[in-house]
C-alpha cells in the first residue's frame, strides 16, 4: 500500500461525498450523478431502522387524508361518499413475517409500472409491510371515557375497581399473590391493576420505595409529600371527530412487585385512521411521592417535571421535555429530540440529549453530558463537568471544577471558572475563555480562540484559525499552522509557532520563543526576562523592547535582510548579514532566512 | 430525463391510498433509516421529512411519465435530499462540518488524529470532487460505493465487473486519487 493512502481513508471520501450531497450544487453533473448512486445504495438495501407501526399507519393514514380533504373542501358530499368508499377498502393490518412475500406482492401490484414489479421490492427482504385492509369504525364525536381504576388505602387487602361508569371494558385482576415475601407482608396493598380504554386514575400506595414508569401521550409530574405516600391521579384522553378506523385501546397497568411500583401505559399496535376529521391524545400522570423514592422512567411523546424527590433517578424521554429540579441524587438523564432542564441539583449527573437544547443551573455535583444538536449550557456549577458534542454550542458560566468540552462543530465559551484543569477542543467551532483560573489546554482545527483574563499556564494548537490572546498570568505555549496569534498584557513564558501567518505581542514580560515560517513577528512593549528568541524564514521581525540597552546581549543574523538596532545605532544592509554583542544578561537571539529584523 | 412521451411506465391510474403505501413501503421506510443513521436527523424530523417527500411525490408524479423504476427512485430521492438540505439550512445554519458523527466521534479521543490534522476539508472537498469528476462512471460508483461500506457482492449487482477484481480496481483507483490529493495539497 502506497504512503498516499494515509491522506485519504474511507471515511474521509464517504463525508466528503456526504457534505457533496448536502451542500453541492444540484445542477451539477457530477452532484447528480452522486445523488443517483447514494439512491441506488439507499434503496437497495433493507431499512435497518423501523419506526413504530402505528406511526407508520399514522402516516399513511394522514398522506390519504390530506389528498382527500381537498376533494372534500371543494364537494363535502362526494367527499364523504368518496371517503366511506375508500374507507371500507382501507384499513391497518399488521404484517406478519411468514407472509412477507404475499404482503409485498400485493403491495406493489398496483405500482407496477407497467411492466414489472420494482426489482428492489422484489429483492428486499422487509420484516414487515404496511397492507390494505377493510375495517371501518365510525366514531360520531368526541370519545373520553372516564373508566377508572381506584385503589385506596382502604381496600387493604384487594384492589377494587370503582364503578364502571362507560361502556368501555375495564379489566382487572385483583389480587396476584405473587411470592411471599417480607414486603408484601409489611404493604397491605399488593398486585395488579389493568385499565383498559382512556381512563381516569386515583390511586394510593403505601411502603413503595421505587417507582418504574412505561408511558406514551402521558404527561409526567412528580412531587415529593411528607406522608410517605404515593399517590397517583392520571388520565387519558382521546378525542377524535369524523370516521375512526381502528380507534386505538390505550391501557394503563399498575403492578406491585414487593417495595416497587410499575405503571405502564400502553396501546395495541393498531393506530387509529380518521377521515374527515382529527384525533388527539393526551393525558397526565400527577404523582406525590416519598421524597426519597428512587424513579425509573422511560416516557415518550410527552413532558416530565419532577421536583423535590432525592432518590436516585433514571430518566429517558423521546419526544418531550423533561426538566428535574431541586433533587439531591444521581441523575442520569436522556432526552432525545427536545429539551433538558436540570436546576437546583446535589449529585452527579449523566445526560444525554441528541435534539433540545441543554440547560444546567445550580448543579453541585459532577456532570457528564453528550449532546448532538441544540445549545448546551451550564451556570453555577460546583464539580467536573464533562461535555461531548457534535453540532452544539456549549456555554459554561460559573465553575467551580475541571471542565474538559470536546465539540465537533459547535462554539464554546467559558467564563469564571475555578479549576485545576480546562481542557476544550472544537474541531471546528470557536472557543472563548474569559475570567477564569486553571491550566488551559485549547484545541482548535478550524475555529478561532478568544482568551482574556486568564490566571495559569495555557497550552493552545490549532490549525487554521486566529489566536487572541490578552491579559493571561502565566505562561503560554502555542502552536498554530495558519492564522495570525495576537497577544497583549501577557506576564508569563511565551513560546509560540505559527507556520502560516504573523505573530503580534504586545506588553509581554517573560522568557520568549517565537517562531514563524511565514509571516511576520511584532513585539510592542516587550520586556524580556533572559532570553529572547525569534526565528523567521520568510518574513520581518520588529521588536521594540523595553529592556535598559545596557542588560541586552544580542545575536542576531540574517541570510536576505537588513538588520537594525536602533539604541546600538547598528544597521546592516548587506545579505547574510549578522550582528553580535555581548552586553547584559538578557540574550536576544534573532535569524531569519528572507526578512528584515528591527530592534528598538 | 423524464420523457412525457413514454409511457411505458405511467404511474397515473393508481389509486391515492394505494399508491402512498407502496411508496412508503417500497421508498418511505428506507428513507426514515437513511436519515437517522446516515444524517443522524432525530427520529421526529426524520419523519416529517419521510411525510413531506411522500406528500411531494403524490402531489407531482402525475405530471411525469418514468422511464424506469430506477428514473422514479431518483426523483423520490432527489425530492428527499432537497428537503434534507431545507432542514439543514433551517435547523443548522452555521453547520461548517460533514453530519457524519460516528466520523467525527471516531476521532474523539484520539489525540494523534486531532493532532496531525492539517488539511481542510474544503480543500480536500474541492480537490476530491475535481479528481472525481474527471473519472469514468464506474470507477466514480466503486469508490463512492466502498467508501460507503458496500460488500463487493453488492457492488458487482451495479457494476459490470467480476467481484474478485473489484478489490483491486478499488485499492488501485484509491491509491490513485489518494495520489492527485497529495500531489495537489
Amino acid at each position: 500500500m502506497s504512503d498516499y493512502s494515509i491522506i485519504l481513508t474511507d471515511q474521509e471520501i464517504r463525508s466528503l461525498i456526504m457534505k457533496n450531497i448536502l451542500e453541492g450544487d444540484m445542477d451539477s453533473e457530477l452532484i447528480n450523478n452522486m445523488i443517483t448512486m447514494e439512491s441506488k445504495m439507499v434503496f437497495s438495501s433493507p431499512a435497518a431502522v423501523l419506526p413504530a407501526i402505528g406511526k407508520e399507519q399514522e402516516l399513511v393514514s394522514k398522506l390519504s387524508k390530506a389528498f382527500t380533504k381537498s376533494v372534500q373542501f371543494t364537494w363535502p358530499i362526494i367527499s364523504l361518499v368518496t371517503a366511506l368508499i375508500v374507507g371500507s377498502f382501507i384499513a391497518v393490518k399488521y404484517y406478519k413475517h411468514e407472509n412477507a412475500e404475499q404482503a409485498v406482492a400485493t403491495a406493489t401490484a398496483p405500482i407496477a409500472f407497467n411492466e414489472e414489479k420494482p426489482k428492489s421490492v422484489t429483492e428486499e427482504q422487509l420484516q414487515r409491510e404496511i397492507k390494505l385492509e377493510s375495517t371501518l369504525v365510525i366514531a360520531t364525536h368526541k370519545q373520553q371515557i372516564p373508566t377508572n381504576a381506584l385503589i385506596t388505602k382502604e381496600t387493604e387487602s384487594q384492589i377494587v375497581n370503582a364503578p364502571n361508569t362507560s361502556n368501555n371494558e375495564v379489566k382487572t385482576n385483583i389480587p396476584i399473590e405473587a411470592e411471599s415475601s417480607l414486603d408484601e407482608k409489611q404493604s397491605n396493598v399488593h398486585g395488579l391493576v389493568e385499565s383498559e380504554g382512556q381512563f381516569t386514575i386515583d390511586t394510593l400506595f403505601e411502603g413503595i420505595n421505587k417507582l418504574e414508569i412505561e408511558s406514551k401521550y402521558c404527561k409526567i409530574n412528580i412531587q415529593p409529600n411528607s406522608n410517605n405516600q404515593l399517590v397517583l391521579k392520571g388520565e387519558m384522553n382521546f378525542t377524535t371527530k369524523g370516521i375512526i378506523i381502528n380507534q386505538p385501546k390505550y391501557k394503563i397497568t399498575l403492578e406491585r412487585v414487593k417495595s416497587v411500583l410499575k405503571v405502564i401505559i400502553y396501546s395495541e399496535e393498531k393506530s387509529a385512521y380518521v377521515l374527515g376529521g382529527y384525533s388527539n391524545v393526551s393525558g397526565f400522570l400527577n404523582f406525590s411521592v416519598p421524597p426519597l423514592l428512587a424513579l425509573q422512567i422511560n416516557n415518550c411523546s410527552s413532558d416530565i417535571n419532577i421536583s423535590g424527590v432525592d432518590g436516585e433517578a433514571t430518566i429517558n424521554n423521546t419526544y418531550g421535555n423533561v426538566s428535574l429540579t431541586n433533587m439531591r441524587s444521581n441523575i442520569n438523564a436522556t432526552n432525545r429530540s427536545a429539551n433538558l432542564t436540570l436546576s437546583n441539583i446535589t449529585g452527579d449527573i449523566v445526560s444525554k440529549c441528541d435534539f433540545g437544547n441543554q440547560q444546567y443551573s445550580d448543579i453541585k455535583g459532577n456532570i457528564m453530558s453528550k449532546g448532538s444538536s441544540g445549545q448546551l449550557s451550564f451556570i453555577n456549577t460546583i464539580g467536573n463537568l464533562d461535555v461531548k458534542t457534535s453540532f452544539s454550542n456549549a456555554k459554561v458560566i460559573g465553575l467551580k471544577g475541571n471542565l474538559r468540552i470536546k465539540s465537533a462543530s459547535g462554539n464554546i465559551t467559558a467564563s469564571n471558572i475555578i479549576g485545576d484543569t480546562i481542557d476544550l477542543s472544537a474541531t471546528f467551532g470557536k472557543v472563548e475563555i474569559t475570567n477564569s483560573s486553571a491550566h488551559f489546554n485549547v484545541k482548535s482545527s478550524s475555529g478561532n480562540i478568544n482568551l482574556s483574563d486568564l490566571k495559569g499556564n495555557v497550552k493552545l494548537t490549532s490549525s487554521f484559525g486566529q489566536q487572541k490572546i490578552y491579559n493571561i498570568e502565566g505562561n503560554i505555549v502555542s502552536k498554530n499552522k495558519s492564522g495570525s496569534i495576537d497577544l497583549s498584557n501577557i506576564k508569563g513564558d511565551l513560546n509560540l509557532s505559527n507556520s502560516f501567518g504573523n505573530i503580534k505581542a504586545s506588553d509581554c514580560n517573560g522568557r520568549m520563543q517565537l517562531n514563524v515560517s511565514s509571516g511576520s513577528i511584532i513585539g510592542k512593549g516587550i520586556t524580556v526576562v533572559e532570553q529572547l528568541i525569534a526565528n523567521n524564514t520568510f518574513g520581518n521581525i520588529k521588536m521594540e523592547l523595553l529592556n535598559e540597552p545596557s542588560e541586552l546581549s544580542y545575536n542576531l543574523s540574517s541570510t536576505f535582510g537588513n538588520i537594525k538596532v536602533q539604541k546600538r545605532n547598528i544597521h546592516t544592509n548587506t545579505s547574510e548579514g549578522s550582528f553580535s554583542e555581548k552586553g547584559g544578561k538578557v540574550n536576544i537571539i534573532a535569524n531569519t532566512s528572507s526578512g528584515s529584523q528591527l530592534f528598538e | 430525463m423524464i420523457d412525457k412521451n413514454n409511457t411505458k411506465y405511467n404511474l397515473k391510474n393508481l389509486s391515492k391510498d394505494e399508491f402512498v403505501t407502496v411508496l412508503y413501503n417500497t421508498y418511505g421506510k428506507k428513507l426514515y433509516a437513511y436519515a437517522i443513521n446516515t444524517w443522524h436527523v432525530g427520529e421526529d424530523e426524520s419523519w416529517d421529512l419521510i411525510y413531506k417527500t411522500i406528500y411531494k411525490v403524490m402531489d407531482s408524479y402525475k405530471n411525469y411519465v418514468f422511464d424506469g423504476e430506477d428514473k422514479f427512485a431518483s426523483f423520490i430521492f432527489k425530492i428527499f435530499i432537497n428537503y434534507l438540505r431545507n432542514h439543514y439550512r433551517d435547523n443548522q445554519k452555521n453547520i461548517e462540518v460533514l453530519p457524519d458523527t460516528d466520523l467525527l466521534n471516531s476521532n474523539y479521543g484520539n489525540k494523534e488524529a486531532q493532532e496531525t490534522e492539517a488539511i481542510p476539508e474544503s480543500q480536500k472537498l474541492i480537490i476530491l470532487n475535481e479528481e472525481l469528476d474527471k473519472m469514468e462512471d464506474w470507477h466514480r460508483m466503486l469508490l463512492l460505493m466502498r467508501s460507503a461500506g458496500k460488500s463487493y457482492a453488492e457492488i458487482a449487482k451495479y457494476i459490470d465487473k467480476p467481484e474478485e477484481q473489484l478489490k483491486v480496481y478499488y485499492q488501485r483507483f484509491k491509491e490513485k486519487l489518494s495520489k492527485k490529493l497529495y500531489e495537489r495539497l
